[in-house]
């Protein structure tokens, strides 16, 4: 019987995606969907050789996605995917309601994800210092996004002004990068949102050093020529401020940016644009 | 002072001000998202976030509720926003929620303000128009942050 409704399912998801959602509200969630392999199985045919096929804003997305909650309403990756353009269209509460379930069904892997969206997406600090408080318990050295959760609590606490905490994380973020051995390299944004933080206390030397560190790696980065470029206003040096504010807004006119994947659908905490540069300027 | 928008509710949501559209020479452009065509506002979150604050203090009301407040919209390939503009509002947890329309109003002047929207093209250099929205997170009636 499980079967044949599989197969059933199948029919209706490949040729005929467009009948999906009709399948998501008839079929009671007894289909059998218990071990692991099978469960990938049915990831690999309906996200990554499903709605992976289409752009975000093609409806198919959404209808392979809903197919795959049909067959299996456990499997989290589904309502993570169902709800990736819903976030990128500002659409909180369809998002975030799927982000949850998707979050407690898995929160090994998806509670850091809800925080990540909290801290980029939607500016929800608190909200997301929770879950990655959260997901630290889980997963002490959960990486998201290429950073620690460290570092995105840093981030958050520095949007909160609360200096103290984020230089505390930002602390913890550097000693999991650097590792047991201590070698490891740094991340320039970790290097870029310390130098920010020392700007904001006033601890201008440290904030030149670290934002140098950061140039150092990734000489182009415009937000880091910015903000060194205010801190040698700060420390007198008008000439050094000119000239990083300047390679700032060519550096923006080439192009060059922040560097990380989100920065198309969400603008990342103190990031500036040629706008700005232009009113330090004057 | 801010004009009053004109509440229109539609199946698929509230929309405010009218849902005409007027001739334009990008009535067969294709459509984007603001996010394959380098389409956000041209400000820093932070200075859209001042800006939002200050229109909101000169109107010399006092606002209040958390939440998100959003506007969704069509930029032309001239880079003109079209008057059609959907309202989503959530509380501060992303649940369902109305904020008074005094406040809603007044944001919508503001969005109103925001006159240089890049015009966008697609990779084949054709004009396009394209889906952007605008969100601002609002903590007991003040603006936080807006947001992309």
């Amino acid at each position: 019987m499980g079967k044949s409704w599989l197969l059933f399912l199948s029919l209706l998801a490949a040729p005929a995606v467009g009948y999906c959602q009709l399948a998501a509200t008839r079929v009671a969630p007894a289909a059998p969907c218990g071990t692991k392999q099978y469960r990938d199985s049915l990831v690999a045919k309906y996200i990554e050789r499903g709605a992976q096929r289409f752009s975000y804003s093609d409806p198919r997305w959404t209808q392979y996605c809903d197919s795959l909650i049909a067959i299996c309403p456990t499997i989290a990756i589904a309502y993570q995917q169902k709800a990736v353009p819903l976030i990128k269209d500002g659409k909180y509460e369809a998002a975030f309601a799927l982000e949850n379930k998707a979050a407690q069904l898995d929160p090994q892997r998806w509670l850091a994800y809800r925080g990540f969206l909290k801290c980029i997406f939607t500016k929800d600090y608190e909200g997301a210092i929770l879950d990655f408080q959260g997901a630290t318990r889980l997963n002490p050295a959960g990486r998201e996004m290429d950073h620690t959760y460290p570092f995105f609590e840093g981030l958050s606490h520095l949007e909160l002004k609360k200096y103290a905490l984020a230089e505390a994380d930002f602390k913890r973020d550097m000693a999991l990068q650097r590792g047991a051995a201590g070698k490891g390299e740094l991340h320039f944004n970790t290097l870029f949102y310390v130098g920010v933080l020392a700007l904001e206390q006033k601890k201008y030397g440290q904030a030149k050093a670290y934002l140098q560190q950061c140039l150092q790696q990734y000489s182009n980065h415009p937000d880091a020529n910015y903000y060194l470029g205010l801190t040698y206003r700060q420390l007198g040096d008008e000439k050094l401020a000119s000239q990083h504010l300047r390679t700032a807004g060519q550096a923006l006119a080439k192009g060059y940016l922040l560097n990380e994947d989100n920065l198309y659908y969400a603008n990342y905490p103190h990031q500036i644009t040629a706008y700005e540069v232009q009113q330090a300027m004057r | 002072m801010v004009a009053k928008g004109q509440t229109i509710v539609l199946p698929d949501g509230e929309y405010i001000d009218t849902t005409s559209t007027r001739q334009s020479p990008c009535a067969k452009a294709a459509f984007a998202r603001y996010y394959s065509v380098a389409g956000k506002y041209p400000r820093s979150s932070e200075t859209l976030r001042q800006a939002a604050q200050a229109f909101l203090a000169a109107q010399h009301h006092t606002y209040e509720g958390s939440g998100y407040v959003t506007f969704r919209f069509i930029i032309d390939c001239q880079g003109q926003r079209l008057a059609r503009v959907q309202v989503l509002q959530t509380d501060a947890a992303y649940q369902r929620y109305r904020f008074r329309p005094e406040l809603v109003n007044a944001l919508y002047g503001f969005l109103k303000t925001l006159t240089e929207w890049p015009a966008a093209k697609a990779r084949n250099g054709q004009p396009v128009n394209y889906v952007a929205y605008l969100s601002f997170k609002i903590t007991d009636g003040k603006v936080v942050a807006v947001i992309p």
